[in-house]
């Protein structure tokens, strides 16, 4: 099954042309951004490149983008700073998900698999 | 008997090299046909979804065909290396120089990056230089200062690692513009650079992708070859 996107903001260069924008929401509890920044954050390297990400709003740095996973979602790495620090607008589908889930941990076998469903046609 | 041993591992290290050109070709197939599917319309329902389901088969061919194409070039280029090696390594640099598909590493090793791009299939005669890159530079660190193709000339020369012969930048757009970064180190070095258009991603398996945001195929390597050759 093809991995599902996430935070692919249309606004961002690594965002997608297709992708939800950018916007404050504020639609989470405490409590849910708190989990969801942390889920996010655990995500395991799906792939890695070699360039910054800066904030689109304050220009600050984050550090080397990278594509997370947890087998299911895709996401860029950047996002849980945009969830943490500006509240954007998440997936309903995606906060579901990660109820009562712990922290992702992937084998490489399963990292690999996460590649294919990257790379899988649209069902 | 030696000489003629040296004579069949050039014969053999450039035919795996002349499988290059060919692997290029089929790499920009697939990111074309990658392309065109994207830009299709949403609609499912008709002819948009027949052309995009046509469209991925060729995409997956053309990946089939490149994967064969890469363990042909790994197998020829290993296959002239250990006939060298068994005639006593009297040909040294001469199929060193040109079948080598080693790498140098010009930022941390035990950066993601690294680590996923260590695992790359080798394009047949040409150099892997990893190092952070943008379109006019390079670095060794995100943060860490910017140098020009002029000093990654200078620390190539000096690298025991690269022996000469054509280079493939595995640097985050490098090749984007037309006298940036890779034409610039094609010039400083006189030989070809291959350089990737936009944001090179490595994976897990190994697999490169140019892309402007991991997924779209949206880019590619592009061939830089030194001003004044032809």
């Amino acid at each position: 099954m093809k991995l599902r996107r996430l935070g692919f903001f249309v606004e961002l260069a690594h965002g997608d042309p297709h992708g939800p924008s950018l916007r404050k929401s504020g639609h989470l509890s405490p409590d849910e951004k708190a989990a969801a920044v942390r889920y996010l954050r655990s995500g395991a390297v799906l792939a890695a490149s070699q360039v910054s990400a800066n904030d689109h709003f304050t220009g600050e740095a984050l550090g080397t983008l990278n594509l997370l996973t947890d087998g299911t979602w895709v996401w860029p790495s950047d996002l849980p700073h945009y969830v943490e620090a500006h509240d954007v607008w998440l997936e309903p589908d995606f906060l579901s998900w990660i109820v009562n889930r712990a922290d992702v941990r992937l084998t490489p076998e399963e990292l690999v698999a996460a590649e294919d469903a990257l790379f899988a046609p649209e069902a | 008997m030696g000489s003629q041993l040296e004579e069949l591992a050039k014969a053999i290290a450039q035919v795996g090299q002349q499988s290059g050109p060919a692997q290029q070709a089929l790499a920009s197939t697939q990111q074309k046909a990658g392309q065109i599917s994207v830009s299709l319309p949403d609609d499912e329902s008709g002819w948009a979804r027949a052309i995009r389901t046509d469209l991925y088969a060729a995409a997956q061919a053309a990946k089939d065909a490149l994967g064969a194409l890469e363990e042909f070039g790994k197998t020829s280029d290993a296959f002239a290396r250990r006939l060298v090696d068994g005639a006593g390594g009297g040909m040294g640099g001469a199929v060193g120089k040109h079948a080598s598909s080693g790498r140098t590493i010009i930022m941390e090793p035990n950066d993601p990056f690294v680590t996923n791009a260590d695992k790359a299939s080798p394009a047949p005669g040409f150099h892997d230089v990893v190092a952070h890159g943008d379109a006019t530079s390079f670095a060794t660190t995100p943060s860490g200062a910017a140098f020009d193709a002029q000093e990654m000339a200078r620390r190539l020369r000096a690298s025991s690692t690269y022996q000469g012969g054509p280079i493939r930048l595995l640097s985050c757009s490098t090749g984007s513009t037309p006298n940036g970064a890779a034409q610039q180190l094609a010039d400083a070095l006189g030989v070809d650079v291959l350089a990737p258009t936009d944001t090179l991603w490595a994976f897990p398996s190994g697999r490169l992708l140019v892309s402007s945001n991991g997924y779209l195929p949206n880019g590619g390597f592009k061939l830089f070859k030194p001003k004044g050759n032809g």
